[in-house]
């Protein structure tokens, strides 16, 4: 599956990076001012690097699958060239020193490729694949990311990055590199290379494909379908026709955000602005992290509070995000998209990637939650003169003021109860150990996070007052939608929840204690 | 992954019962703001079937 990535060298070529190396002649004479390859020079002068290999390779695995899928479009196509080439920021004297660098050394890599056509008139360099390392500030978030194996001069380096992957307008557009981008980190799906993706675009197409005019809507729910990936997505333009304020109360963000703090990713389709835009011209990028600003003004300035609807909200977690963080092939990879720079009239289609078999989307989840943890108020109240931290958290928590921070993370039963087991509070309190055997033995194997936190402790310790747990494998019910099925236990300071009982629309809780009387750390993919 | 029907609450509920003993406790709670929530929730949902009758192409 990545035998692209691990294709042997014919040549290798060593430059080192002193203060007379220029990136703007070696790209303008190597690769023809390409600019996305010009990104990949930019990225590694912002690490620092020292040396670049360049390598000639063979076309192996997947770029040797799309020459024999470019050659049945085309018949004159011919690959000219196939360069691999990696960033390194620790100086060497030659390529037989390679062997003898670490994975720390790598800062990032890009396959690129030269296609010919005459007839056609293409003869142009696109990067088949590249991956670079995230910055190292703690505030640049990418949950759940992987190590991509790749091959230098005969060397295997794992390298942690989101592939970026661009279109060559042939077998591949930018909706192609996008879906490809994410799947590629997906646990179950693994890599895919774009024959297998044309081959369920072509299957759910109506007419002729062609996949160098893009993918549509139901061609991309149809790949995420094949390769088992579930998903919740809207079409704005499509639904606006019966709710014409979808935008404003379904905004993209949180579907993107929640995707993101997953570690599942999302696609933004959005239509291009500028004065040479074609207004029937959609763009789609993939995202996969997002910034973390701790002094961010948004949520101080009451701006940020999020109405579910009748006056019933929330403040999102995703009000510290200034950026998104994402690939956008056109320009390169690893770029921040400033949350609220696509405004909402341009987004007309969002993705969030769910986990595993999760069946609704984050925003859903953070709303579920709402109902639980602010119904308990009174009894919460009763809790609160004796404690402290209860008490702050009940007041955030108040129905009449509902400014409790939320954030839904999907993650593995074992992973939560491994954190659970192992964190301490503000005051050195662990859990017990009888009570995560408990959660252990009986908790599904997945589960909806959803994070609860207060100002000032959320931004500036990262810390959270409670969790309201839910069960992602519910499948939504139309005339039920707030299910007591969903709702697996409420934790808050001092205490746990857990529904015992329903008599008609009433439910009794069995409350027990908790060892955890103060806060403790978010979750951190 | 398959999914599952089940509601699981009530017998981790049980389950801390036998552990906590007297210490459990139960209280009835009214549960507030349900028809909004499933206003918003059943939107996503909608938005989601509908979005199978998409005609947007991306290129």
């Amino acid at each position: 599956m990545d035998a692209h990535r691990r294709a042997a060298s014919t040549s290798v070529d060593v430059v080192p990076i002193g203060s007379a190396f220029s990136c703007f002649d070696y790209v303008q004479d190597h690769f023809d001012r390409h600019n996305a390859i010009h990104r990949c020079f930019s990225l590694g002068r912002s690490f620092d690097m020292r040396m670049v290999t360049i390598e000639d390779i063979a076309a192996q695995g997947f770029v040797e699958e799309e020459n024999v899928e470019i050659k049945a479009y085309y018949p004159d196509h011919q690959m000219t060239g196939l360069k691999r080439l990696a960033f390194w920021r620790k100086p060497f004297a030659s390529a037989a020193a390679i062997p003898e660098l670490g994975n720390d050394d790598l800062i990032g890599y890009a396959i690129a490729k030269k296609d010919h056509v005459p007839s056609c008139g293409t003869h142009r360099w696109h990067i088949y694949e590249a991956g670079f390392r995230k910055y190292p500030h703690p505030h640049n978030c990418v949950p759940g990311l992987k190590s991509i194996t790749v091959r230098v001069s005969g060397k295997e380096f794992d390298l942690p990055a989101v592939v970026y992957c661009q279109q060559n307008g042939l077998n591949k557009a930018c909706a192609h590199v996008a879906v490809r981008s994410l799947l590629s980190r997906h646990v179950k799906a693994g890599d895919v290379s774009y024959r297998r993706i044309n081959e369920i675009a072509a299957k759910s197409c109506q007419g002729t494909y062609s996949p160098k005019d893009g993918l549509d809507v139901p061609q991309i729910r149809a790949i995420f379908r094949e390769t088992n990936i579930a998903f919740r997505d809207i079409d704005y333009v499509e639904e606006e026709k019966t709710d014409k304020a979808i935008r404003d109360t379904h905004p993209f963000q949180k579907f993107l955000y929640s995707g993101i703090e997953s570690g599942c990713g999302g696609l933004l389709g959005f239509r291009l602005a500028g004065p040479k835009a074609q207004l029937d011209r959609k763009h789609i990028i993939p995202f996969f992290g997002h910034t973390f600003n701790k002094d961010t003004w948004v949520p101080d300035a009451d701006i940020a509070y999020f109405n579910v609807g009748g006056g019933v909200g929330y403040i999102p977690s995703e009000s510290w995000t200034s950026s998104f963080l994402g690939h956008d092939d056109n320009f390169g990879p690893n770029f921040c998209v400033p949350r609220l720079y696509v405004r909402p009239e341009q987004a007309d289609y969002v993705v969030e990637l769910l986990k595993d078999a999760v069946q609704y989307s984050g925003a859903h989840a953070e709303a579920v939650a709402i109902p639980f943890l602010y119904s308990l108020y009174p009894t919460l109240a009763s809790f609160a003169p004796k404690e402290k931290w209860l008490r702050r958290m009940a007041t955030w928590a108040h129905p009449k003021m509902q400014k409790a921070i939320l954030r839904a993370v999907a993650i593995a039963r074992d992973e939560y109860l491994r954190d659970l087991a192992s964190v301490r509070d503000w005051d050195g309190h662990g859990e017990r150990a009888d009570v995560v055997e408990v959660l252990q033995k009986l908790l599904p194997e997945i589960l909806w996070v959803v994070e609860v936190s207060i100002p000032q402790l959320f931004p500036a310790n990262e810390r959270k007052v409670g969790d309201v747990i839910l069960n992602p494998l519910i499948t939504f019910d139309e005339n039920n939608p707030v299910d007591f099925k969903l709702l697996l236990l409420v934790r808050v300071p001092g205490h746990y929840f857990f529904v015992e009982s329903v008599a008609g629309d009433t439910p009794t809780f069995v409350h027990i204690p908790s060892q955890f009387t103060s806060h403790i750390p978010l979750l951190k993919a | 992954m398959a999914t599952t029907q089940a509601f699981t609450s009530p017998e981790i509920a049980k389950e801390m019962v036998k552990l906590f003993g007297a210490e459990a406790k139960t209280v009835t709670v009214e549960i507030k703001y349900r028809r909004e929530v499933g206003e918003f929730v059943r939107k996503i949902e909608k938005a989601h079937r509908d979005a199978e009758k998409s005609t947007l192409v991306f290129r």
